[in-house]
């Protein structure tokens, strides 16, 4: 399979990111708005740009002949707060304390750039019960999970020799993924875990990395959204250029969504001399969630919400 | 400007709930006792010079070590000694703690305490 997978409905959305685009260049006018990779610096256009490049670029290879991904990414077009953007007119831009700011969505599709949550579910993410009534478990040093890891810091992945594995390890609260690259059979639904079982292959020049079993115990961004232990993620990592990855998400959960949705963002190469990743020991010096709790009345998240449904 | 967002940085809805927006704090004269470099937040204590000659002592709670580190602001960037301005919020249970927000150094470079930002890493290649 040579060809590059598309999402249905980039095009239609094409336009209006263009015109998102416009808005910040009038907004910023010392300067045009940035690239990414010689793409527009926007998810959705930067997707289906990164697209396009994808069918000429000849990625450097392993010597066993994959592509070589390697090195040490950092994600660009991103923001944590909520992966359906911020909006100008948020209120929370405006806080004092940890003021939002204002940013396009992540997601690319559906055509609206929101999540297609089944009723019960959209009172519980989108800055809804979770947000109101739970600690966040990334705050609480759980891990940030799938694939909110790509998208809090640097992170680095390799490709050891044999093509077997592709390791991806990540600075945020010094988490590891290990994809197997050998065609075994997943395992059976009872096994839930944190940071999910992750099954990888190549499309071409994309790794395409299918992860199940994972557990539902975490948030997809700061705004409480979120996904059951029914999810199946598949992330698409392509190169572009020698320091641009083009990454996207589909989120696949029949006890949640009304159908898939999937996020885009890219990966860029951190190149500053002896960069490496640092631990990030989050649960060393915590010492708020006490009262935290005490004085908001919050609650640990442990997919409480849900779980009953 | 020394900025400290890099990495998408977390709202951390929850730690912003520990503040209370209605009480800004701004120490003009403090002086620097000791930082602790730790996860997931750097420490610095102040001494807060009172008008009576006493001192009051503060935490101030700033961003992670990691993206300090790689902006080139260490552990000796805040000697203790060093006099800075910071400014904050204070915690809703009334202790000597706050948000830190910003720092002016003695030489008047000012660092971001805060932990908002969007998610373009500020350090480019």
């Amino acid at each position: 399979m040579s060809e590059v997978s598309d999402v249905p409905g980039v095009r239609f959305g094409i336009a209006a990111a263009l015109a998102v685009l416009i808005v910040i260049r009038v907004a910023a006018q010392e300067k045009p708005a940035e690239m990414v990779g010689g793409c527009p610096a926007e998810p959705l256009a930067f997707h289906a740009c990164a697209l396009q490049k994808a069918r000429t670029f000849n990625p450097p290879r392993t010597p066993g002949g994959k592509p070589d991904l390697q090195g040490y990414w950092r994600s660009r077009l991103t923001q944590a707060f909520s992966v359906e953007g911020v909006p100008a007119d948020e209120p929370l831009i405006h806080d004092p304390i940890m003021p939002w700011e204002a940013a396009p969505p992540e997601v690319i599709d559906p055509a609206d750039r929101k999540i297609p949550y089944q009723p019960w579910a959209a009172a519980i993410g989108r800055r809804g019960v979770n947000f109101t009534q739970y600690v966040d478990p990334r705050t609480t040093c759980s891990t940030a999970g799938i694939p909110r890891l790509a998208l809090q810091d640097a992170n680095q992945i390799l490709q050891p020799w044999g093509d077997q594995y592709v390791l991806w390890a990540f600075e945020d609260h010094h988490n590891q993924r290990v994809i197997a690259m050998d065609g075994r059979p997943p395992v059976g639904p009872a096994i839930k875990t944190w940071n999910g079982l992750a099954r990888g292959r190549w499309e071409g020049n994309t790794l395409v990395i299918e992860t199940t079993n994972l557990n539902g115990y975490n948030w997809i961004d700061d705004a409480g959204n979120f996904y059951t232990d029914a999810v199946r993620v598949t992330e698409r990592l392509t190169l572009i250029d020698p320091d641009t990855i083009d990454f996207t998400a589909t989120f696949e959960d029949p006890k949640a969504y009304t159908r898939p949705w999937t996020v885009a963002w890219a990966l860029v190469r951190a190149k500053e001399p002896g960069f490496e990743l640092l631990e990030e020991a989050c649960r060393e010096g915590e010492r708020s969630l006490d009262r935290i709790r005490e004085t908001t009345g919050m609650k640990f998240y442990f997919g409480e919400p849900w779980r009953g449904r | 400007m020394l900025a400290l967002a890099a990495a998408p940085a977390s709202a951390h809805h929850a730690f912003a709930a520990e503040f209370d927006s209605t009480k800004p704090v701004k120490f003009e004269k403090a002086v620097v006792t000791r930082m602790e470099w730790v996860n997931p937040h750097v420490w610095i204590h102040i001494d807060v010079p009172q008008a009576d000659g006493s001192v009051e002592k503060w935490a101030i709670e700033a961003g992670t070590p990691n993206v300090l580190f790689r902006r080139g602001f260490t552990k000796d960037a805040l000697l203790p000694g060093t006099s800075i301005v910071v400014d904050g919020y204070r915690a809703k249970d009334g202790s000597r703690r706050a948000n830190g927000r910003d720092l002016t150094l003695p030489d008047g470079r000012t660092l971001f305490l805060g932990s908002s930002g969007t998610g373009a890493p500020l350090e480019r290649p």
